[in-house]
């Protein structure tokens, strides 16, 4: 049904209980001065890092925190799940960059009655299908 | 220090000093912060310190013109190009 390139994202409630999961989210990795910054391209989230591995770590822990905000704000994902502006797609498109494709498949149940997680960001495929692209400086 | 870095701990104190101006909610907890305007919420785990380029996306995402706050030449530039 689903290209593997495509992203998608999963919402599953079940009263105060949610299932949650996002596929194949395509990432751009930049430095800025020493730094590094991600910018999600079907989501429009970013982060940042002293290394990119940080602002990779950054970027999944922010995201699944958001998820778990939205959830408790309005019931869903829905307004999370905007594009990032054409100004992001621009520079993804018109950069040189190096690709490094993962797979990253999250599932986290949340019980907004408890205010706990039943099961706290099961990761069945750790750091798999967030497409983490790195855009380089022109030669 | 380089211009185009700022710490968190400025970049927390003046989302503090102007989310209720600007109808914004802001917390704070260690490195981890909350952005509530309307129907956007987003959470956000930050290094130690914050390239221009997140600054630039929180001005783009949230309507507040937090990099003006540590790059007031962007304003003078912004003047002109409006001019």
């Amino acid at each position: 049904m689903s290209k593997d390139e495509s992203a998608e994202a999963i919402h599953l409630p079940n009263g105060d209980q949610h299932i949650v999961g996002i596929k194949a989210l395509k990432v751009l990795l930049s430095n800025d001065c020493g730094m590094w910054f991600a910018q999600g391209l079907e989501i429009d989230y970013a982060s940042a890092g002293k290394t990119m591995e940080e602002a990779k770590v950054n970027f999944e822990s922010g995201l699944k925190k958001t998820v778990t905000e939205h959830l408790k704000l309005h019931g869903s994902i829905d307004n999370l799940l905007k594009i990032a502006p054409q100004e992001v797609w621009d520079e993804y498109y018109g950069t040189q960059y190096t690709c490094e494709r993962q797979k990253y498949s999250t599932i986290q149940f949340h019980d907004l009655c408890s205010n706990k997680k039943l099961v706290s960001n099961k990761t069945y495929f750790p750091f798999k299908e967030i497409a983490f692209i790195e855009q380089q400086e022109a030669a | 220090m380089d211009e185009d870095l700022v710490s968190r701990e400025r970049v927390i104190h003046v989302f503090e000093q102007v989310s209720s101006t600007l109808n914004i909610s802001f917390f704070a907890d260690g490195s981890q912060i909350t952005i509530v305007k309307g129907a956007i919420s987003d959470v956000f785990d930050l290094p130690d310190m914050i390239p221009r380029k997140m600054l630039h996306f929180f001005h783009r995402k949230y309507d507040i013109r937090i990099e003006f706050f540590f790059h007031p030449e962007m304003i003078h530039k912004s003047s002109n190009t409006v001019q």
